[in-house]
């Protein structure tokens, strides 16, 4: 068994290192030295002008340039002001603008980025816009609903591809979406994504036969609305609907035959989702427990349910979704309070390989860890079980209890065995008798166990950062380190990698 | 005239100073252009490729097969053994010597690839003279793309203030 510090330098990232130099040395020095070697110009190759290329290169190079860069270029001559006027990627927040957020009042910065979009957009001539970004959520009280309208009908035209419109928030009552302008573009448009505003499709415009993606966030649309919409849609391959208060009942009709990722977040007022079509693979959920059904479960690969601002999911998820969950391969479980321990489960994931369980609030301080080994049962093909535990919240237990690590005793599961599990981590370990005893169990009766990760700091994802921890936290987590010495260490079989990560020195030990 | 050679179909393409290259038929399918001829069955003879001088030619030919998806028996490439990431990577580094070339060749390459239709080669070649766009003033921009200020005094005035945000 190793114990090691989690190290705070395996967060540098050689990205920089390999990245291919491409240009700016060989750009940088006035033509005709060095690079451009006039007698190799002179002899074989013809030198040419960009002033005689075709426009459509010249357009073509000059829509790769950032939109300040593109700006600035359209002043270079009259030909890159004419490729300016039909710049097709208008992609507008306060950084492609080149505004400085640390200057200013909020108001002084909004009213910036309007005159800056609206100057732009009334020099464009609207043809070849592919793309349009309005990333304006800062802006609130400068941007009415009528230059909304005015910039979308201005821009939003035949051959566009993908339009966003990011709002201000807390005001989507102010925006309506207008609507008629996406019939223009209903036949090219492959990606729509309206945020903070009301989008309400109620006549059927036209089919939106490319339409992709569709992404609906704090967006004021009912049930029948968003019905009418889909019937104008049929290549959907992703949609997120996230925010959407109005709706109660999420019918996913089964003519979206293409639809492969599903994504249903935090709607108030919803009660049932009913997928009816056929390919979703990916279903991504956050919210309460909600009742949840699938036509057809086969194609379901990846689930998420995250009830992170709610209680139950795990016994939701063990009680309740088997029945949707037959091929499922990766499911993330993410609960803030479980009234009751996880019971054991007649049901089972007969195609889970790897499941993730988040616990992410101070209320499990009463939960029984080890009641998780149901999950483990309920999945006969698990390779990898990933738990955390999020510690920062996480109430030591009363003084008396943790200083008593050497005198616990372990309680074990009758029966419990698994013959698949590969790899499992639990990250937030600390002296918690309960994660010690599930540790164990897994330890002792796994028999493909290769790997067991036990990690007593917050353990910040794969960015390998030390996260932050107050001193209490240090304290239990090297009380963690001794609970898994004394309990874990003379379990560990042959042929099983055991590696224990405590706070690193640098990060954290001062702190003691 | 489309030849065998080692199992594999190959393709003549001409260049208007009269040099022959005999390619691999995968490998002038890198570009669009080509592949749309052959598709047609319009490359039964050679392919000549107007515009482009054999010097430009070979230089694409050259990105073309080491382009090629690796069931080409062109060079490391082919290997099995390589990871895709460090392929990948391989293709970076190669590429980032390959565009080492002078501002005449460069836009002589642009233009080849545009006609020819090879979005990688296009891409890697406008790139460089993106940054020359993104990183210098007014001036320096005219000079590196030797393109001419063709604006009216006043009208570059009106210009420029127009954008003016993008100087700032």
């Amino acid at each position: 068994m190793k114990i090691r510090p989690r190290s705070y330098s395996r967060w540098r990232r050689d990205d920089d290192y390999h990245r291919p130099r491409l240009s700016l040395a060989a750009t940088k020095c006035p033509p005709c030295q060095e690079h451009d070697n006039p007698e190799v110009a002179k002899d074989t190759i013809q030198v040419i002008e960009l002033d005689k290329f075709p426009e459509d290169i010249l357009h073509h190079i000059h829509s790769l340039v950032p939109l300040r860069d593109a700006a600035r270029a359209a002043c270079v001559s009259r030909r890159f002001l004419r490729s300016w006027k039909c710049f097709p990627n208008l992609t507008f927040n306060w950084k492609t603008l080149g505004l400085n957020m640390q200057e200013g009042t909020p108001y002084d910065r909004a009213k910036k980025i309007v005159d800056r979009i609206y100057h732009i957009l009334k020099n464009h001539s609207g043809i070849g816009v592919k793309i349009l970004k309005l990333q304006v959520h800062s802006c609130s009280n400068v941007i009415t609903a009528n230059l909304l309208g005015i910039w979308l009908e201005t821009a939003v035209k035949s051959g566009i591809v993908e339009l966003a419109v990011d709002l201000p928030q807390d005001q989507s009552a102010k925006y309506d979406f207008p609507c008629s302008v996406l019939s223009c573009a209903a036949s090219s448009i492959q990606s729509l994504a309206p945020s903070a505003c009301a989008f309400r499709p109620t006549i059927i415009i036209d089919c939106f036969r490319n339409l992709k993606s569709l992404c609906l966030k704090l967006v004021l649309i009912t049930e029948e609305e968003l019905g009418c919409f889909f019937s104008c849609t049929i290549s959907l391959e992703k949609l997120e609907v996230s925010q959407c208060n109005e709706i109660t009942f999420l019918k996913i009709p089964s003519h979206l035959q293409q639809l492969c990722i599903l994504r249903v977040f935090l709607c108030q007022k919803l009660q049932v989702v009913e997928i009816y079509a056929p390919k979703v693979a990916t279903f991504m959920f956050c919210g309460p427990p909600t009742k949840i059904s699938i036509t057809n479960p086969s194609q379901l690969k990846i689930m998420t349910m995250d009830g992170s601002f709610y209680a139950g999911m795990f016994h939701h998820a063990l009680t309740k979704l088997h029945s949707i969950t037959s091929n499922l391969h990766t499911l993330v479980l993410c609960s803030s309070r479980e009234a009751f321990n996880t019971p054991a489960s007649a049901a089972k994931f007969l195609q889970l390989r790897h499941l993730k369980i988040y616990c992410c609030s101070s209320q499990f301080e009463s939960f029984d860890f080890l009641s998780l080994i149901s999950f483990l049962e309920a999945c006969p093909v698990l390779e990898t079980f990933f738990l955390s535990v999020s510690r920062h919240y996480l109430r030591p237990e009363p003084t008396s209890q943790k200083l008593d690590v050497d005198s616990w005793h372990i309680r074990k599961i009758p029966g419990f065995r698994h013959d698949k599990l590969k790899k499992a981590s639990i990250t937030g370990i600390n002296s918690s008798k309960s994660l010690i005893e599930l540790t164990c169990q897994i330890l002792k009766n796994s028999s493909s166990l290769e790997c067991l990760v036990l990690d007593t700091t917050s353990g910040y994802g794969n960015s390998g950062i030390c996260g932050n921890m107050d001193r209490e936290a240090v304290m239990d987590a090297l009380e963690g380190v001794k609970a898994i010495k004394r309990h874990v260490e003379g379990q560990v079989p042959d042929g099983v990698n055991v590696e224990v990560l405590k706070p690193c020195d640098r990060c954290h030990i001062s702190k003691l | 005239m489309a030849t065998r050679e080692a199992g594999k179909k190959m393709i003549m393409l001409k260049s208007p100073d009269g040099m022959e290259f005999e390619v691999e038929e995968a490998v002038a399918m890198e570009s669009q252009t080509i592949r749309k001829m052959i598709e047609d069955d319009c490359a039964d003879t050679a392919i000549l490729i107007p515009n482009i001088n054999s010097k430009i030619l070979s230089r694409v030919i050259e990105y073309c097969n080491k382009h090629v998806p690796t069931t080409g028996a062109t060079g490391a490439a082919a290997s099995d053994t390589v990871a895709p990431a460090a392929l990948a990577e391989d293709l970076k580094i190669w590429d980032a010597e390959f565009i080492k070339v002078n501002r005449a060749t460069r836009f002589n390459l642009i233009q080849a690839a545009s006609y020819l239709n090879i979005k990688g080669l296009l891409d890697l070649t406008s790139q460089t003279t993106i940054d020359t766009i993104s990183d210098n003033s007014l001036e320096e921009i005219r000079s590196f793309l030797s393109t001419k200020n063709d604006y009216l005094p006043e009208e570059e005035q009106t210009i420029r203030r127009e954008n003016q945000w993008a100087f700032q």
